[in-house]
């Protein structure tokens, strides 16, 4: 086998990795209503990234994933105080419909931000300790040698790839 | 002006300066504190508040905090906490000024002026505060405020010693404070100091400890003997603020609370006590003042001992003398601190031994520091002359014990403040040949607390300008204020002040021969040798405890996790009615035996990855289980975690050693037997009897009403996101720290520890799961 991870492998991983990636955002949007919500959909778009840190030895993501963890606290955080300025109680949600002319309408609900800050955090979290877990324990190369539990010293690993966050 | 208005912001100005003297260090440096002591003029605009006060009509705030528990952030200034207050951001204006000349460049200039001001925010709130719970929430910041400036030079171990000692014995009177806080509120009926029901606390049986315990928080924060010790070392401070903290507010925070409680102490035996304590602090502080020869050290042993007066007045109830005393204290040594800072800077030393004739090549310096260091001797017609004649007065009230303790430690303080002087006369000498002299900035701030330090002695000649401030606090602390003056007339008192000068004067000639003396009867043993050792074996009853629990061995953790989980599940479970068992379904059945499989698997195989594979399956076989239950988001998760765990844990294989078997002994084995079925009988029996339902359901409420109050069908995410959304910003930010705590493990430490061949036993487990989101 030449270098990285099988071919099928890395063909087959774009086509999933975007299915995967849709579906997150299906079960993101219908959460509050059937099955999903933001901690669903952050697992599922985690293991997206697991996807292509095991077929590109890259990150899902171009940005720091690390940086989605503060940015979802401070969105759920926010969420909940928003509602004190206006003098009701800590995370008091507020819903209702709104309706576009010509459009149609949309049933719309403050917690699906509060659902946003949970998703950045899974996927901040969750993709972080992937990426930092793959580079250190060489997740690529574990599967270029096809699966076998490879060197137990740590010894004689080469340089570790460049660091991408 | 609005009170409901002024006083909040007052309090929440410095916290403000705080927020912004990050981004203004990088930019001015140490000119940072030109514009920073702005934060500290809405304070100074409560004099608008004095009238109010002195009728004895307090201004005061209200905001809601938990209205729901009777709890408001109440302000409050009355007249003693509004001349505390002015006190605070008087010194806090002139400290923040004076640090802008004298931090050097390549300071990090925006953390101190960071923590300086929050420390002042956290001072006016502290003294201002009429609720109980703020005032020790203000109180405990004081506290790490503290902590932070001590340690501000932290590459100095003696810096890290003294932070770290300043705020473990402040940090236990703080709790004590928390305890002494409660109680009082419980028996008193009220969070409110104003509000307290003083014949119900009185009668109350928690009256006594309650009492004790604010003794204890005074004494910790105030330095009183025995807890002194951290004092000193807190000097490894910079100046300016051993300044502002440690002589003039914080250390005086104590002696506030004993007098805003002196109400509660009069009367009683412990105001006995508190009176002697106090005594004995001022008698050994001066004592050991005389033996330093660090200028910094003098001062900082002789503010313990001026706070031993101030705590011996307020708890023998003569809050006139003992305000007179606070305030002309807080100018003088404010004053001499930040003269220090001076000698410091241009002489590079604070040995009184090295430094002599500084009067001539530093007169403007003289000149500020001179009727301080007087003030503090007691020597007309400085203010510390007037406070120290009441002192005197009042300790002859007491019995001639006290005034004989009172007038030893006074000629010990004469003694000491001379030699304070000494460093100004005399042929000129100091490690510098020559002195830049200060340029007026650095000596400017120093010039009010000097003209203060006068006028509470002379001005006006008949009714002096303290008065006016022992005026302001009569009302606050119910006492009746009387014109306070320089010449009271011939009497026993002022004898004892004539005998105190020349009994100080001959202490001063004779200084060698009784430092001699001081020197043979030293003991092998002090307070700061009872702290060390007490500090040593903490840790190791700490390292010996965590050997115990937590030791090497994993199957030893284990052990005493789940014999303490089990233990601890079987005394709450104790009692509970058990229902009766149902039937189980086949499916189900079929379920549950796959993931007993699984986990027999793992526990049998020796591979890791047929270990690994066992428990996908087991895993796989609770989704099912959840799926049967008709739990879909329940299933989703589970599927989800698994799969990416099972991935983690194959991205990790390579650091661990290969699975071996380690031979233990038969007893081990039927301990870990005995054990393992405790634990499961324990958690079968609970799980039972939590079926029984003892409140009406919560889930019905859910049900109905996730539609109309959250506006959503699927009642899981309804309770994740909005009717426990507080529960879920609990657990994402659990999830964050976990996220950050593995980032800093990973990336951030420089090296991997060395992972050889730890000695693993076949228990070895698998990795925990991330911990998903539980409705």
């Amino acid at each position: 086998m030449s270098k990285g991870p099988d071919v099928f492998f890395r063909t087959l991983v774009r086509p999933i990795v975007f299915a995967l990636l849709a579906l997150g955002f299906h079960f993101f949007l219908r959460g509050h209503n059937a099955p999903g919500g933001g901690f669903i959909a952050g697992l599922i778009v985690a293991t997206a990234g697991l996807l292509v840190r095991m077929a590109r030895r890259r990150g899902l993501l171009r940005i720091r994933s690390d940086v989605l963890m503060p940015i979802g606290l401070l969105l759920a955080l926010g969420t909940g105080v928003a509602p004190m300025l206006v003098g009701r109680a800590f995370l008091t949600s507020a819903h209702g419909t709104l309706r576009l002319p010509g459009i149609g309408t949309f049933d719309w609900t403050s917690t699906a931000l509060f659902d946003l800050g949970v998703f950045l955090v899974v996927v901040g979290a969750t993709v972080t300790i992937i990426d930092l877990l793959a580079e250190e324990g060489g997740l690529a190369e574990l599967l270029e040698r096809g699966g076998r539990p490879g060197a137990r010293k740590r010894a004689d690993a080469g340089p570790e790839e460049g660091d991408d966050g | 002006m609005n009170p409901s208005l002024l006083l909040p912001v007052a309090v929440a100005a410095p916290f403000v300066g705080a927020a912004l003297a990050p981004l203004l260090g990088p930019r001015l440096r140490a000119r940072s504190g030109y514009v920073l002591w702005l934060a500290f003029v809405p304070a100074l605009a409560l004099l608008a508040f004095v009238g109010p006060a002195l009728r004895g009509r307090p201004a005061t705030s209200n905001l809601a905090w938990v209205p729901d528990l009777g709890l408001g952030f109440t302000l409050r200034a009355d007249g003693f906490s509004l001349l505390f207050a002015l006190m605070v951001a008087v010194i806090g204006v002139l400290v923040t000024l004076y640090a802008a000349s004298y931090l050097v460049p390549g300071e990090r200039h925006g953390r101190f002026y960071g923590y300086l001001m929050t420390f002042g925010g956290a001072m006016l709130g502290l003294v201002l505060s009429d609720n109980l719970i703020a005032l020790f929430a203000f109180w405990e910041l004081t506290s790490i405020a503290s902590f932070l400036l001590v340690g501000f030079w932290d590459s100095r171990a003696a810096a890290r010693d003294g932070a770290v000692k300043a705020l473990l014995v402040t940090a236990v009177g703080g709790l004590a404070l928390l305890v002494a806080v409660a109680l009082l509120g419980v028996a008193g009926h009220s969070a409110t100091l104003s509000g307290l029901d003083l014949a119900a606390l009185r009668a109350s049986p928690l009256f006594p400890p309650a009492l004790a315990l604010v003794l204890v928080a005074a004494f910790t924060k105030s330095a009183q003997l025995p807890f002194h010790l951290w004092l000193p070392t807190a000097m490894e401070a910079p100046t300016p603020v051993s300044a502002f903290l440690h002589s003039a507010t914080m250390v005086k925070a104590g002696v506030f609370l004993l007098a805003k409680f002196g109400f509660l102490l009069d009367g009683t035996s412990m105001a006995q006590v508190a009176m002697y304590v106090g005594l004995l602090t001022m008698f050994w502080g001066s004592y050991l003042a005389l033996r330093q020869n660090d200028l910094k050290a003098l001062l900082a042993y002789s503010t313990v001992s001026q706070l031993g007066i101030l705590t011996a007045m307020y708890a023998s109830y003569h809050p006139l003398g003992a305000t007179a005393h606070l305030v002309n204290h807080a100018a003088f040594k404010a004053a001499l601190f930040l003269v220090v800072g001076i000698i410091d800077h241009v002489t590079g030393s604070r040995d009184i031994r090295l430094l002599s004739g500084l009067g001539r090549r530093l007169p403007i310096t003289t000149l500020l520091a001179v009727p301080a260091a007087l003030s503090m001797a007691g020597v007309p017609p400085f203010g510390g002359f007037v406070s120290k004649e009441l002192f005197y007065e009042a300790m002859r009230q007491e019995g001639w014990l006290p005034a004989a303790i009172a007038v030893t430690g006074s000629v010990m303080t004469f003694a000491y403040s001379l030699r304070f002087l000494s460093v100004f006369f005399g042929p000129y000498q100091a490690e510098a040949p020559h002195v830049h002299r200060p340029h007026a900035a650095f000596w400017l701030p120093v010039l009010p607390l000097t003209a203060a330090v006068v006028a509470f002695g002379v001005l006006p000649p008949q009714h002096t300008l303290a008065t006016a401030l022992t005026d302001l606090a009569a009302p606050g602390l119910g006492f009746h204020a009387e014109p306070l003056a320089l010449w009271h007339g011939l009497s026993v008192t002022l004898a004892l002040s004539v005998l105190t000068w020349l009994l100080g004067t001959a202490l001063h000639l004779a200084r060698d021969r009784f430092a001699s003396l001081q020197e043979a009867f030293t003991p092998g043993w002090n307070a700061n040798t009872v702290y060390y050792a007490l500090l040593a074996g903490l840790e190791r009853f700490a390292s010996a405890f965590t050997r115990l629990t937590q030791g090497a061995s994993f199957a030893t953790h284990l052990r005493v996790l789940f014999v303490g989980m089990a233990a601890a599940d079987a005394m709450r479970g104790y009692g509970l009615i058990l229902p009766s068992l149902s039937p189980v379904p086949v499916d189900m059945a079929l379920a549950t035996g796959l993931v007993i499989a699984g986990i027999g698997g793992t526990l049998v195989t020796r591979s890791r990855l047929s270990a690994l594979i066992y428990l996908g399956l087991a895993g796989v076989a609770s989704t099912l289980i959840f799926v049967l239950l008709h739990a879909p988001d329940l299933a989703l998760t589970q599927l989800l975690i698994d799969t990416v765990t099972v991935i983690l844990f194959l991205s990790v294989f390579r650091f661990l050693p290969a699975m071996r078997r380690y031979s233990r002994p038969i007893s081990l084995s039927v301990l870990d037997g005995i054990i393992a079925a405790g634990v499961a009988a324990t958690v079968f029996t609970l799980l039972l009897a939590v079926q029984q339902p003892v409140a009406p359901r919560i889930s019905e409420f859910f049900l109905r009403f996730s539609e109309s109050l959250a506006g959503g069908a699927n009642v899981v995410n309804t309770i994740l996101v909005d009717f426990r959304g507080y529960d879920t910003l609990g657990e994402i930010t659990v999830l964050v720290i976990a996220g950050l705590s593995v980032l800093a493990l990973l990336r951030l430490q420089a090296q991997q520890p060395a992972d050889g061949d730890r000695p693993s036993e076949a228990a070895d487990g698998p990795g925990d799961a991330p911990e998903e989101a539980s409705a």
